[in-house]
């Protein structure tokens, strides 16, 4: 199994710092057999397939590995002596199906090993150290069969069928190839003047790429590192700056005319790194995975730790996402070139590869994200990743711990809002989650988020829990839940006893109207009344009126009403709903709350039965309404009212029974005696307009003069002032008189006027319509041939020659015509018939007449 | 000269009629799969088998039809990457000790989880139940029951019950497995 030391340096150093930045990869080291070879040899180079890993040392051997270090038995290994190397592998080369190995030393040689069978094993010796070997790439070629060794040319071999090996140089004379890397049909390689891609279906280079040299140090002493992330596109990376290439084809007017090769190699991006590069893959669409080497040495001219950095790429430009320091084994000692980076593209799986140690790098995938972030404490984001990317971990776990975090750190509220988030309708993580804040005590920070609809109702128990925990700690709590809770949440009578256990006086208002409530939800409307009662709230009405207790009610009217008078009575002269003999009933007790209904009554109700009573109550707690009263209602008995008064004293009131019984003279002597207002006196009087009360009246003025003046004033349209005047007795001063008469004697003749004036209008009048109808009476008439004698109905008029005129013609005034002979003594006749007809019909069956 | 020939021939033969297929073997540990391997390349049975460290890769030719074998070690500690060595093979032959009841649902736990990775979907799969020459091993019926195979409805699958020390059924697994070679089954 893999070691579980930390490789991730920067991991260990900033633990308890609190903006870490979440980690990109994931390291782990490769040991199990590995191990062993590297504690006696070094790692030179290798190569990595999504099946096995191979590995070249410094003593000239290939390993082969699975993916967890475990040494694979292969012709590798164990094949012929001819076959290995005796000194430092510098590369290794795998062809697309697995199947042929191609390895070159520093010793010349150059192996092609089959993994499967040695049947085409191919061993060839070159004169000198050979540091670049690549196989054909493609997958449907026969394996093994060609493949590119660069010396100081590059050159392509090809097995035919005889199993001779033809070569062809594809480039020469351009120094030592440093690296090969084929692709399709592109080879690109390396020399100490820069990079070359060639083209083996055109058989031609696309031309060279100069490579910048170093300062104060050779091109060729770096390790040019190559990668085709795809068909077309090449990363080179060497010494620090990073290249990234696509073969295009070129414009086919410019291939043919100017004679260029059909593909061009176009720098898409170059840009430079603060480190030496070992190793760079390919890890989205414009980010890399670089292996690098600081260009730093430490105090001890060391080296510093190499780097795995995360780079994104725009034209020319570069941004390093995240840079991970890498403890690798013996780091101080190796450079640039000791480390080198494989890659399995699709698994995004890097191989850190150093001399003596190997480490996985993969992609922090989104469990291992939530996981670091779990472990940060970053539970938000954890929650946000899973549900973006999904993953092993389920919202609901990390919520879980989330809501534990909160717990411990005593925030309870945010704890509560996110049970409500991720918790939703499932009832048993509910009454899971519920506990831990009973046992914390808190279940007030989450009563507020409790799931309360149909669909996802808690145990009863809990609420009760939660109610019972309000009732000790926050009675005003208590009684909201109670409100807002629905009834059907909890046992009420639980509820209820828990309260009358835990009944404390500072929280009695709460207390009880929460009970009230409770009482309410068991339909126990009395007891609910009672508590609004006691607690003075006037909710009660809106309760009466909403659940309809107007029967419960009879029994507390009074304290209703003490409550509020207003709102009570609302309630009892609800229509239809409480009749009032039973208030009345109720209300006998406290006189004054019965005036009052009554008078509230009388507003609304006409009936008047309870009159009576009302003229007493009136009489005791409002007398000036009384008045008003007793002119309004007819349903009281007058000689009990009156008696009322007489108790009472009401002169007023007195005065209008009396009146209204008759009594008017009783009434005007109280007017006088009792109320002594002369003016009231004189309205009295007019009211009544007897002349029995004025001669009373007027007596009295006698005994006091100022009255006098009044009655002069006031009586001019009703009795002879003269009266008045007589009754003065000579030598009698009375203040004013002179005015007053005088202003009497201006009431006559205004009056005189008057009446002359009126009598000149009507004469006016008369002879006006008099002449009007004399003037009509003196029009002529018209009396057509068609008009019949009102008489005798024959025509008045005959045109016929043949039928004589009957006789002359009578006109009255009146407008009514007859035949002379029809009229009774003819033209002399005073009357007309039809106006007059009782002189006509003395004269019957007179005959008709002729002329 | 003759060897000359006789190459030459091969050659059009593998011109003409080569196929090639990939196949991933698995299975618990002493469930016999380096021993199939052997069997079916060379006809040679051994008792005593080393148990496979990581894999081995072996290339059997059978009439005009290469077959490429990863055998893989059935060690616990390797279980995590039968998948890796799954992926991408014309069909997974998962070998199954038929005389070992006691492991028989671990054997049938693994073959599940193994089948249930996303990556390995529809590649058909060839239950092997080895060792029927010893007394109580399961037939194939017990072996579809007990190791649940009737559950597996996502791909083609098949079962045969096999002893390698007798060469029993060998010749009718070949068949199968020459049958979704590249060509015949594409």
């Amino acid at each position: 199994m893999a070691e579980q030391e930390a490789v991730n340096n920067s991991d260990t150093e900033t633990e308890s710092t609190e903006d870490e930045i979440e980690p990109k990869f994931k390291y782990q080291r490769i040991a199990n057999d590995l191990r062993k070879v590297l504690n006696s040899d070094v790692v030179t180079c290798s190569a990595v397939h999504p099946k096995f890993l191979i590995f070249g040392t410094f003593l000239g051997r290939v390993y082969i590995f699975d993916h967890q270090g475990n040494s694979v038995t292969s012709h590798l290994s164990d094949g012929p002596n001819d076959f290995s190397h005796t000194v430092a592998v510098n590369h290794i080369d795998v062809d697309a199906k697995a199947e042929y190995v191609a390895t070159c030393s520093d010793d010349g040689k150059v192996n092609i090993t089959g993994l499967f069978s040695n049947e085409n094993n191919q061993n060839l010796k070159f004169g000198k150290s050979i540091k670049a070997v690549a196989l054909d790439p493609d997958p449907k070629a026969v394996a093994g069969k060609r493949f590119v060794v660069g010396d100081d040319k590059l050159t392509l071999y090809e097995r035919n069928f005889l199993k001779k090996l033809k070569t062809t140089v594809l480039s020469s004379a351009e120094g030592y190839v440093l690296s090969v890397c084929w692709n399709d049909s592109f080879v690109a390689w390396a020399s100490y003047l820069g990079v070359r891609v060639y083209d083996l279906n055109e058989k031609c280079s696309l031309g060279l790429m100069k490579w910048e040299e170093p300062v104060n140090a050779r091109l060729e002493n770096f390790r040019c590192n190559f990668r085709w992330s795809n068909a077309t596109t090449l990363l080179i990376g060497w010494v620090d700056t990073i290249r990234i290439c696509v073969i295009r084809k070129r414009n086919s007017i410019e291939v043919a005319s100017r004679d260029l090769p059909g593909f061009i190699v176009d720098p898409i991006s170059t840009f430079q790194t603060t480190f030496y590069i070992s190793g760079l893959a390919p890890l989205t669409s414009n980010q890399l995975v670089v292996l690098g080497c600081p260009k730093e040495k430490d105090a001890e001219r060391k080296s510093l730790r190499p780097v795995l950095c995360v780079m994104e790429y725009k034209l020319n430009s570069s941004e390093e996402i995240c840079t991970d320091s890498l403890s690798l084994r013996g780091y101080q000692e190796y450079t640039v070139n000791d480390y080198s980076l494989g890659c399995i593209i699709e698994e995004n799986r890097y191989f850190i590869v150093a001399p003596k140690d190997i480490v996985v790098a993969s992609l922090y995938e989104t469990d291992d994200r939530v996981k670091w972030l779990v472990d940060h404490r970053k539970f938000e984001e954890a929650m946000e990743v899973i549900s973006t990317h999904g993953g092993s971990w389920s919202l609901l776990s990390v919520a879980k711990l989330y809501i534990n975090h909160l717990l411990a750190l005593n925030q309870f509220d945010d704890a509560a809002k996110l049970c409500l988030r991720v918790l939703g309708n499932k009832k048993s993580l509910w009454e899971e989650e519920v506990f831990k804040f009973f046992e914390r005590h808190q279940l007030r920070s989450v009563s507020a988020y409790l799931p309360t609809s149909d669909d996802c109702k808690l145990d009863p128990h809990i609420y009760e829990l939660v109610l019972y925990e309000y009732l000790k700690h926050d009675a005003k709590g208590f009684l909201n839940l109670i409100k807002e809770w629905p009834s059907n949440l909890y046992d009420c009578a639980a509820v209820i006893n828990a309260i009358h256990d835990n009944f404390r006086k500072p929280n009695a208002n709460e207390l009880l109207e929460a009970l009230a409530i409770l009482y309410l939800h068991q339909r126990d409307y009395e007891s609910a009344l009672r508590m609004y009662l006691k607690l003075q709230n006037e909710d009660v009405f809106e309760m009466i009126r909403r659940y309809d207790l107007y029967d419960a009610i009879h029994k507390m009217i009074i304290p209703l009403i003490q409550l509020n008078r207003e709102r009570a009575f609302k309630v009892l002269f609800e229509k239809n709903k409480i009749s009032p003999e039973i208030v009345v009933q109720q209300l006998e007790q406290n006189q004054e709350y019965l005036y009052w209904y009554l008078d509230a009554l009388d507003k609304v109700d006409k009936s008047g039965k309870y009159h009576w009573k009302l003229v007493n109550l009136y009489a005791k707690y409002e007398p000036e309404k009384l008045l008003p009263f007793l002119k309004r209602s007819n349903h009281y008995p007058m000689q009990e009212a009156l008696d009322v008064c007489k108790r009472e004293l009401f002169y007023p009131e007195m005065v209008y029974l009396l009146g209204q019984m008759g009594n008017t003279i009783e009434a005007l002597n109280i007017i006088i005696e009792k109320i002594q207002d002369i003016e009231m006196a004189i309205e009295f009087c007019k009211e009544h307009n007897d002349s029995d009360l004025w001669n009373i009246l007027i007596d009295e003025s006698v005994k006091e003069p100022t009255i006098v003046l009044k009655l002069l004033s006031g009586i001019v349209d009703y009795v002879d002032p003269v009266a008045v005047v007589e009754k003065i007795k000579l030598g009698q001063n009375i203040p004013g008189l002179r005015d007053a008469v005088v202003k009497l004697l201006w009431d006559y003749r205004l009056q005189v006027k008057i009446r002359k004036s009126a009598q000149k209008m009507q004469w006016e009048f008369y002879y006006e319509r008099h002449a009007r109808v004399v003037k009509r009476q003196n029009r002529g008439r018209c009396i057509p041939s068609s008009e019949r004698c009102l008489k005798c109905n024959r025509p008045l008029i005959s045109m016929n020659e043949h039928i004589p005129p009957l006789n002359d013609v009578v006109a009255f005034l009146c407008g009514h015509v007859y035949h002379t002979n029809c009229v009774p003594g003819g033209p002399d006749n005073e009357h007309c018939e039809l106006c007059n007809p009782s002189d006509f019909n003395k004269e019957e069956g007179f005959a008709l007449l002729l002329e | 000269m003759l060897a000359l020939i006789n190459r030459i021939l091969d050659w059009f033969k593998s011109i003409f009629w080569k196929e090639e297929m990939e196949l991933t073997l698995v299975g618990l540990q002493y469930s016999g799969k380096t021993t199939f391997v052997n069997v079916i390349a060379s006809g040679q049975f051994a008792e005593d088998m080393i148990p496979t460290v990581g894999f081995n890769m072996r290339k059997i030719t059978k009439g005009n039809v290469t077959i490429k074998v990863w055998d893989i070690g059935g060690q616990p500690r390797f279980r995590s990457m039968w998948e890796r060595y799954c992926r991408g093979v014309n069909a997974i032959v998962y070998m199954v000790d038929a005389a070992d009841l006691d492991k028989m649902e671990a054997s049938r736990n693994e073959l599940h989880s193994l089948l249930d990775k996303p990556q390995l979907a529809g590649i058909p799969v060839l239950v092997l139940g080895n060792k029927r020459d010893l007394p109580g091993a399961l037939d194939e019926t017990g072996l579809i029951e007990r190791m649940n195979l009737a559950s597996i409805q996502d791909r083609e699958i098949c079962c045969y019950s096999i002893s390698c020390k007798e060469k029993d059924n060998i010749d009718i697994t070949l068949q199968w497995l020459i049958a979704h070679s590249k060509s015949q089954s594409r």
